[in-house]
């Protein structure tokens, strides 16, 4: 059986389907980035200070932060005046670092003890995948990862600034947390404020 | 809990694949009737059934099936345990008879998966938008190969070693006539196939497909009175753990820790090691899960999984040979039958009847599933002493 026809080519395989062929479907080569704004300069107000402005290789989609972005999940705080920053929890009973409330630490149990704790934008990539199968509407290849923050706090976001290629992604690198506004907006039409990592600069 | 030790009397599971036409009663009651057939009992000797299913778990699949072999008024429990469903169902029989409620019972696992898609990753905020592409990807061929490329990070694991494992698989499948698909995959051609998240390929994920397996549990003295000694699987250890907290969990589910929690408890509760196994049947969902295992399954030190992948020791005929059947990779994932079915395969060698692919003088064996979200099933078995 020539490498063409894979035996599985019937299958649903792989916690695969069937229907995600329509979107894997790409006239460039799979190391090569898609990205429907590669051209654009990446616009951002000025208090997205961590923002990149040079072009970015991928993008996930940038437009003006506008007045009534809102973070993409609790973990996104925007505050009034000054840059966006990630805050997660820390327990003070036994030091848990957590991303979300929850009734009780998870570690210990101890109820009413989760602090605010504000997240470091630097850390050290832990893992990653590049996924070239996505779900429809989802623009692939694009790098997911996880990253340690330094003093704590473990994220997972898309990996940005860096070609979907494993010889040019380092695990342990050093990250830096970035925040932009991404190209998806609810039905409607509110726009939401994400968080990426890329390579330290 | 009782002394008493609980046995697999009979177990079966039917050829697993896509059967459109075929309700999913219909499939539970066909691995039903395989068992009871295997233990030489009907459905009025049954004094309990567990049923597992993860897809339709609202939709009282034990009953359906109950309906379908016999409607005798005994108790239904319904499980839902992600991929160790049919591991819970089994699990929760087991429990039942070592507190001494029943000496019979039946355990089926069955699942309807064929053309269900890429699983999970598909959710998302109740309000606002979907996260999924944007903070990473939930679905679970990247889920597996983040937690594959943790190992590559610490112990430099490459592509073509975790490729390894479904040439590995796809081969002992060749040897399974109830295996889903029975053919080989050359390295060159498991590294071609399209890359879903790298570094899993199409090749490395497992297959979604219809499928269903049944064992009939019974209490000592039971097998005993029936005279079924000279078949009956001794179950030395049944253990199900769950994710504690780890500093990394809330994004990367922990699927080591639970792991290593059972394999020590099962260990333990078996008063056996490692090393006393002739052969595991485990939870490779993707190929860059099975090599995590076999560290947390001590089958070997922590960092020489690679060296164990090289040195072809988990083939058939290897030092200590993992997933004989051809593993979730090719005789397929039917989520809830997925528990009962890896029993059936350690049990089928321990009996000695697995022809091709028999592990030669098996006498113990270990299965082992994960669930995501998160949860973990390991039983341990001791084939009959004849």
């Amino acid at each position: 059986m020539g490498l063409a026809q894979s035996p599985k080519d019937d299958l649903e395989s792989g916690g695969i389907g069937q229907r995600p062929k329509v979107i894997a479907q790409t006239n460039h080569s799979p190391h090569v980035t898609r990205c429907r704004r590669d051209d654009e300069r990446i616009r951002t107000k000025s208090r997205l200070g961590h923002a990149k402005t040079a072009t970015d290789p991928c993008p996930i989609g940038v437009h003006t932060l506008s007045d009534n972005s809102r973070p993409i999940t609790s973990l996104v705080q925007i505050p009034d005046s000054g840059d966006p920053f990630l805050q997660g929890l820390k327990c003070k009973s036994c030091g848990a670092i957590s991303l979300k409330s929850r009734a009780a630490c998870g570690k210990c149990g101890g109820r009413d003890t989760n602090e605010p704790l504000r997240l470091a934008n630097k850390g050290k990539l832990h893992a990653f995948s590049i996924v070239y199968r996505a779900f429809p509407g989802i623009t692939v290849p694009f790098v997911s990862a996880v990253a340690d923050l330094e003093g704590g706090g473990t994220i997972k976001t898309n990996l940005i600034g860096v070609d979907p290629d494993p010889e040019k992604i380092q695990l342990g690198m050093d990250i830096d947390v970035v925040f932009q506004v991404v190209d998806r907006k609810d039905s409607e039409g509110n726009e939401y404020l994400g968080y990426f990592i890329q390579p330290a600069a | 809990m009782g002394s008493e030790d609980i046995y697999i009397a009979g177990i079966d599971m039917i050829k697993f694949g896509k059967f459109p036409d075929i309700s999913i009663a219909t499939l539970g009651a066909e691995a039903a009737h395989l068992a009871l057939d295997d233990a030489g009992i009907t459905i009025n000797d049954v004094q309990a059934l567990y049923s597992g299913n993860l897809m339709m778990a609202s939709a009282m699949v034990g009953q359906q099936i109950q309906k379908e072999i016999g409607q005798t008024g005994i108790p239904v429990v319904n499980c839902a345990n992600a991929c160790a469903t049919g591991a819970t169902a089994l699990r929760e029989g087991w429990t039942a008879i070592k507190a001494g409620l029943y000496d019979i019972v039946l355990a089926v696992g069955v699942e309807k998966l064929a053309g269900a898609g890429m699983l999970g990753g598909g959710g998302g905020n109740k309000t606002g938008i979907s996260p999924e592409g944007l903070l990473g990807s939930g679905a679970m061929p990247c889920v597996f190969a983040e937690a594959g490329m943790a190992h590559s990070k610490e112990y430099g694991t490459s592509f073509e070693q975790f490729a390894q494992i479904a040439v590995k698989n796809h081969h002992h499948s060749t040897m399974n006539p109830k295996a889903r698909y029975q053919i080989e995959t050359p390295l060159e051609e498991v590294m071609n196939a399209e890359m879903i998240s790298y570094p899993n390929t199409k090749l490395m994920c497992s297959a979604n497909v219809d499928g269903a397996a049944a064992a009939v549990l019974m209490s000592e003295k039971k097998v005993k009175e029936l005279g079924l000694m000279g078949q009956a699987v001794k179950i030395r250890a049944s253990v199900l753990t769950t994710d504690p907290w780890t500093d990394r969990d809330e994004v990367m589910p922990d699927i080591n820790t639970c792991t290593r929690n059972a394999a020590a408890q099962a260990y333990e509760m078996a008063g056996v090691g490692p090393n006393d196994l002739d052969l595991v049947e485990l939870h490779d969902c993707f190929a860059t899960a099975e090599v995590l295992h076999y560290e947390n399954l001590g089958l070997c030190a922590d960092g020489e999984a690679g060296k164990l992948i090289d040195e072809k020791s988990t083939w058939l005929g290897g030092r200590i040979p993992v997933n004989l059947s051809g593993g979730l990779l090719s005789k397929g994932h039917p989520i809830g039958a997925t528990g009962i079915a890896n029993v059936y395969e350690v049990s089928t060698h321990l009996r000695g009847g697995a022809g091709k692919r028999q592990a030669e003088g098996a006498r113990i064996g270990l299965a082992h599933v994960i669930g995501l979200g998160t949860c973990c099933g390991i039983h341990i078995l001791e084939g009959p002493s004849n």
